[in-house]
């Protein structure tokens, strides 16, 4: 072996121990890119290593192939933007970001990216409906509503009172604003007590009328 | 006249004779948009991973996609890698979710066999599932690799002793060479002539192993 290759080799092993620094790293990592038999050694160190530290040796597939393939793969890759190659002398400044090895779960994100989405849904529902409150509560809060009379024939309209866009104070207006006068049957009357006495009821009022009949309490 | 000074010794750069953590050097290489230098760590971890995985999966092909998956993955994230643990550890984390996840998907698919699947909580490391082969482990791979094993114990065995001790503070040990130097009382330099030396020594003997084994399956 000729002392060039000797001193190769040994910066392989120092390489190994983390032992070259600057130029010296950057050039022994550019030999081990391109020569085979460099690569080879560094391979026989780490398993000499290996087996040092296990006692056993564990054989694993064909590296070259490996590599191989895996370059294809990285060929694939997007080179990072932050993954430019610094100034001589420079060091990297490594991204405090989390670790690619810690629990991360995926569906987190997801779940959280759904949830806003659904708050946003149900947020924009309400805008729609004019930020009023649930179903319940919409006919005690509506917009009042003037009866309009209809035209001769026609039913009377239901229409918004609004004074300059905002709802105005009215009140339900039936029969043209003239005092209402309920009317009742006479007869309905008689009836009614009629019944009352016929069914031996109290003189409590009935909460509800079961049966009703024109005939007379003769029957 | 004087005799003009020798040349200085190969300058390993600024920080020459400190030893920093050579996974980190190389992702940093990577990041800086040196692929060369990924490869180095894919051949550094492929034996490694592709054992861890091996505990889960039993299927040999399935074991490889799903180390080649794992060292894309780790590909994609090495920006994020800081540097505060090792990277193999790192590195382990992503090949065991990634192994989990493909027995997942796998489960789902009815062509794949049983057999092929195992328990993924056998991610352990210390756990010694070596025993049991995966699909296309014969017993002459087997052999091979106690034989590797016996030969690098061996030139162990056959090493001087200050060689032997060197190697065995670096790899074991796990101590820089600074601290090595220190232990050994001796130079830096020599931690480092020591230690190639006795790589050397046991690659000698293993690389005739190596070669003979067929499909290159180190």
């Amino acid at each position: 072996m000729d002392e060039g290759m000797k001193q190769d080799l040994e910066r392989v092993s120092a390489l190994a121990d983390g032992a070259l620094h600057g130029e010296a790293f950057a050039r022994a990592v550019g030999d081990l890119g391109v020569r085979e038999d460099l690569r080879r050694e560094w391979q026989v160190v780490h398993l000499v290593g290996d087996v040092l530290r296990s006692g056993t040796h564990a054989p694993c597939s064909d590296s070259a192939a490996f590599l191989a393939r895996l370059r294809e793969r990285l060929a694939a890759e997007v080179v990072r933007p932050g993954a430019a190659q610094p100034a001589p002398g420079a060091e990297l400044r490594m991204v405090r970001a989390e670790a690619a090895n810690e629990p991360v779960f995926r569906w987190k994100v997801a779940a959280g990216v759904a949830s806003v989405a659904a708050a946003a849904a149900i947020g924009w529902a309400w805008m729609g409906q004019g930020g009023t409150a649930p179903a319940g509560a919409q006919l005690a809060r509506s917009t009042p509503q003037l009866v309009v009379p209809g035209a001769a024939g026609q039913p009377p309209v239901l229409a918004a009172a609004t004074q300059g866009g905002q709802p105005a104070r009215s009140r339900v207006v039936i029969g043209n604003g003239a005092p209402q006068i309920m009317l009742r049957d006479p007869r309905l009357d008689e009836l009614l007590q009629a019944h009352q006495q016929a069914s031996g009821a109290s003189n409590m009022p009935s909460g509800f009328l079961r049966n009703a009949t024109f005939e007379g309490p003769s029957r | 006249m004087t005799a003009s000074p020798p040349p200085p010794p190969e300058n390993d750069g600024p920080a020459a004779g400190r030893s920093v953590d050579p996974d980190f050097q190389l992702v940093q290489r990577t990041v800086a948009g040196d692929q060369k230098a990924y490869e180095l760590l894919v051949l550094k971890y492929q034996r490694r991973i592709e054992r861890l995985i091996g505990r889960m999966v039993r299927d040999v092909d399935l074991v490889e996609d799903i180390a080649q998956e794992t060292f894309i993955r780790a590909y994609r994230a090495l920006h994020q890698f800081r540097g505060e643990a090792q990277f193999y550890t790192w590195l382990y984390r992503i090949a065991v979710n990634t192994a989990k996840k493909a027995l997942v998907d796998m489960k789902r698919d009815p062509t794949v066999p049983e057999a092929a699947l195992r328990g993924a909580d056998d991610d352990d490391e210390t756990y010694r599932g070596g025993n049991e082969p995966i699909s296309d482990e014969t017993p002459d791979s087997v052999l091979a690799a106690q034989e590797i094993a016996a030969a690098v114990n061996a030139a162990m065995e056959a090493l001087p002793a200050e060689l032997r001790q060197a190697v065995t503070l670096r790899e074991i040990e796990g101590l820089s060479y600074e601290e090595i130097a220190e232990v050994m009382n001796c130079p830096i330099g020599t931690v480092r002539s020591r230690i190639f030396r006795a790589r050397e020594a046991i690659s000698a003997r293993v690389k005739p192993l190596l070669d003979n084994q067929s499909g290159k399956r180190w």
